[in-house]
């Protein structure tokens, strides 16, 4: 546990960073550019990460010189915010090892497509797309573009659920989504842009569904002990044994779903529990409950989550649940809150 | 002198009708046409009345009828409704947050919960349409025993109970100023609960015996061997001793037979808990609620006439099964704010029937089942027809039973008494409101009396009867705003034939006498 805690934070480091250098890259100063695909709020983002990265001790690096010229234009007549005299430097860092992080690190080479549109330098188009596409067991197969802002903070609202991703290196980001509506409606954020998308998902009816979703490093678990199952045991799923879609259609037992990157500014993850309703095999009940383990990231801290729980008639309960976790006294040991969830209950009689 | 009495009346009052709470302050109450004006201290105010100390005496008046001036005055627009509930685990931990949610959306509002120290949650209700509170629900999680005296110390304003109060509780009411807390409308039946056997699902036992499972808890039977099992010692498990379910179980089991919980008794503060570690342990057999047998299986409770009863939502809805336990909630004897009453009125919508069942507990919406599902009981009941049953009896029940349906509501009384029992005058109500809704328009509802066979069959026939006639009285009573010319109400009786259970026991000819309810 504590090892996973460390190599999260340096990640965080390391992505936010290099997220600053590509923008102040991408954006800093205006070209030719004539698309229309350029976010509108690329200015203010590039203004953002001018403050954010800007140090007192700068080196004086050269320029990039090939963005000079090729950097995307804002795409109305709104002037470009007075940008203070500033150097592009390379802040103090280590060499990032990774390739995506090398890439990031890469001067962007935003070049005009012969139809005049903004693309990335992998030759995708500017600009946010989203589609959703239904997948088994109620899930929605989300693949979002943003190929322009990749590392970026994505925020994807469904139905009461609210969840912060990241784009990768080149900007993409595919996530299975448990589904909660049908049809499925998904709001999708990206840096001052949104997009919505819609999947029908016909199977829906043939799932209870179960999630706890919460804001900042919290590190909550929703564990399902199946009929009569004992920790650690095969029918206790929870994120070591999260179980399979595949699973649930074959109506042995539900699986769990991790949502969520927090990775990024202001986290906020779930996990949710989907449950087959009518084609299980064995009758009995599944108890549910919340766990955290203890941990010096999250110990003592005030914590907003909320539950969702789908009834039979189809509506989605949602509640907004405020705890604080146990004092770093107690690092080490779990919190568990049992009855805060419906047990879900198979059932002849 | 005047005003240090006045100061003693209020601080009296302050003890005995503490609404929400207010600094006593002057506060003026004029009527909307001005003519009328009230000057005196604000005692209290519960969103809808304001209790006022005047010259006259303590006076309750209306909130909608005046307007308020003066310091003491409070705000009407951010009234805040609040309520505490304390009792039972099994009501506070699933059923009551469920219901509290549901209530919520179905009022547009939305809902957010603190988890407190102690397992206390406090339930925040907020109007989506403008972001103003309307309401806090606090749940404070216990047993039967703490929801009462919590109840009787002000400590809660609501108790959640799995039985009704002891005499001395009902003694300690009256002396804290409570009234009288065992008259009807104080309690009301919120869901249907029973107290239910449970074994591993690998135990080969199906059914036993109630005096069976007196002596088993009582340490007189140890050994399985002695149940027909295998020869290995039998692992005890009941709820702890505050909680309502073990008192129970004590009471309608134990008692009866003269016995006393036995030694080595494992212990549980929870009901799930305690089905899971019986339904893990094929040695072990437990008590537990019905909507927590979970992955344990029940018992069906047997008599030696080979009549059994396994506890279902329809048995246990009709109380045919013998440890049927209502889940009661018992109100204060002050008036509750308006919200905190409406939602007591919510526990009998369709929507609150739905959250009540999907908590695995049985809730009291009316049920019909038709003629084809009363097969199995018309022929226990020609197979039982002793020689005091003739021919000309059975034919007409059986002609009665081809021709209608059954509805759920079964009605039976307090031992000894002619009153009827809680779960009955709930039923009555539901009964009567749905009359009242015209839910039976242009039908008859016959209410058919049935006995026990204890004594003379002409006696029991019209003992049966008696009781028919009381039930019908006590509808047309309770369904004041219905017009009874839309609908017939008529009266049969049956006696002895027909009987649920073995007469050759105390609770078994409990369950024999009742009044049906059949729709024709």
């Amino acid at each position: 546990m504590p090892k996973r805690q460390i190599v999260r934070l340096a990640a965080v480091g390391l992505m936010t960073v290099s997220g600053g250098i590509f923008a102040v890259n991408a954006g800093l100063i205006p070209g030719f550019g004539n698309g229309g695909s350029t976010p509108q709020s690329t200015p203010g983002a590039v203004t953002n990460a001018v403050t954010e990265t800007a140090e007192p001790d700068q080196d004086q690096a050269e320029p990039p010189i090939a963005t000079a010229a090729l950097a995307p234009a804002p795409t109305d007549a709104q002037d470009l915010p007075e940008t203070p005299d500033f150097t592009l430097t390379q802040p103090d860092l280590a060499q990032p090892g990774n390739l995506s992080d090398r890439m990031a690190a890469t001067p962007d080479l935003n070049m005009a497509a012969p139809d005049g549109n903004e693309v990335s330098q992998f030759g995708l188009p500017c600009g946010l797309s989203v589609s959703a596409t239904a997948a088994p067991a109620a899930m929605v197969a989300l693949d979002i573009m943003n190929p322009c802002q990749p590392n970026a903070r994505v925020v994807i609202e469904h139905s009461g659920l609210t969840l912060t991703e990241q784009t990768d290196a080149m900007g993409l980001l595919a996530a299975d989504i448990p589904a909660f509506e049908t049809p499925a409606f998904f709001t999708i954020r990206v840096e001052g842009s949104s997009e919505t998308a819609l999947a029908v998902v016909p199977d829906l009816a043939e799932f209870d569904r179960v999630a706890v979703a919460w804001e900042d490093t919290r590190d909550l678990e929703l564990h399902a002990m199946e009929f009569g199952a004992d920790y650690g045991e095969s029918g206790h799923i929870w994120q070591e044994n999260a179980g399979t879609p595949a699973r649930a259609q074959a109506g042995e037992g539900g699986f769990v779903t991790q949502l969520g990157n927090d990775a990024v500014n202001a986290p906020m993850m779930a996990q949710v529990y989907t449950f087959p309703r009518d084609t299980l095999t064995r009758e009995g009940a599944v108890r549910l409950s919340i766990e955290a383990p203890i941990n010096t990231r999250n110990c003592g801290q005030d914590t907003m989550a909320r539950t969702l729980q789908t009834d039979l008639d189809g509506a989605v309960a949602v509640t907004e649940l405020t705890f604080t976790l146990p004092a770093c006294d107690a690092v080490g040991d779990y919190l568990v809150l049992q009855n805060l969830l419906q047990d879900l209950r198979v059932a002849s009689n | 002198m005047r005003s240090m009495l006045r100061a003693a009346i209020t601080a009296a009052l302050f003890a005995i009708l503490p609404l929400s709470p207010a600094i006593a302050q002057d506060v003026t109450l004029r009527s909307l046409d001005g003519s009328i004006e009230l000057d005196g201290t604000l005692i209290g105010f519960d969103g809808e009345f304001y209790r006022v100390d005047t010259i006259y005496g303590p006076l309750t008046v209306n909130a909608q009828g005046v307007s308020c001036l003066g310091p003491g005055c409070p705000d009407l627009e951010s009234f805040i409704a609040e309520a505490r509930f304390a009792g039972a685990r099994v009501m506070a931990d699933t059923l009551m947050p469920a219901l509290i949610e549901a209530f919520a959306r179905d009022r547009g509002m939305s809902v957010s919960r603190a988890l407190q120290p102690e397992g206390r949650s406090v339930f925040t209700l907020t109007r989506i349409s403008d972001n103003s509170v309307a309401a806090r629900f606090t749940l404070i999680p216990g047993t039967t025993d703490t929801g009462f005296e919590a109840l009787l110390n002000r400590d809660a304003d609501l108790a959640l109970a799995l039985r009704q109060p002891s005499e001395a509780e009902r003694q300690a009411a009256r002396l804290a100023d409570q009234g009288d807390i065992t008259l009807s409308q104080r309690a009301r039946v919120l869901a249907i609960d029973g107290l239910v056997a449970v074994t591993a699902p690998q135990n080969a036992l199906r059914e036993i015996t109630i005096p069976n499972l007196a002596l088993v808890f009582a340490g007189e039977i140890t050994n399985w061997a002695d149940l027909g099992g295998g020869d290995a010692p039998i692992a005890l498990h009941l709820m702890e001793d505050s909680s309502g379910l073990a008192q129970d179980f004590i009471n309608r089991v134990l008692l009866p037979e003269g016995l006393n919980l036995g030694p080595g008794i494992i212990r549980h503060s929870d009901p799930g808990d305690l089905a899971s570690a019986v339904a893990r342990d094929p040695y072990a057999i437990g008590v537990t609620s019905f909507a927590s047998v979970d992955n344990a299986r029940a018992l069906a409770l047997g008599g030696p006439c080979g009549f059994n009863q396994t506890a279902t939502h329809e048995s246990l809805k009709a109380e045919d099964y013998p440890l049927t336990a209502p889940l009661f909630v018992y109100t204060p004897a002050r008036r509750l704010p308006q919200l905190v009453r409406e939602f007591l009125a919510f526990f009998e919508s369709q929507t609150a029937e739905r959250v009540i069942r999907r908590a695995g507990f049985v809730n009291q919406s009316l049920r019909r089942s038709p003629a084809a599902a009363q097969g199995a009981r018309l022929a226990n009941a020609i197979q039982a027809a002793g020689a005091e049953i003739t021919l000309d009896n059975l034919q007409r029940l059986a002609a009665r039973v081809a021709s209608s349906q059954r509805l759920s509501p079964t009605f039976r009384f307090a031992p000894g008494t002619t009153d009827l029992d809680p779960q009955s005058r709930s039923s009555v109500s539901r009964l009567a409101r749905a009359i009242e809704q015209g839910a039976f328009d242009g039908q008859t509802l016959v209410f058919v009396g049935f006995s026990d066979g204890d004594g003379n069959a002409a006696t029991n026939l019209r003992l049966s009867r008696g009781r028919a006639e009381t039930v019908r009285t006590a509808i047309i009573e309770a369904a004041s705003a219905a017009d009874l010319n839309r609908l017939q109400l008529r009266v049969d009786a049956f006696g002895e034939a027909m009987p649920m259970a073995c007469d050759d026991t105390d609770w078994g000819r409990a369950v024999n006498r009742r009044v049906e309810v059949w729709l024709e």
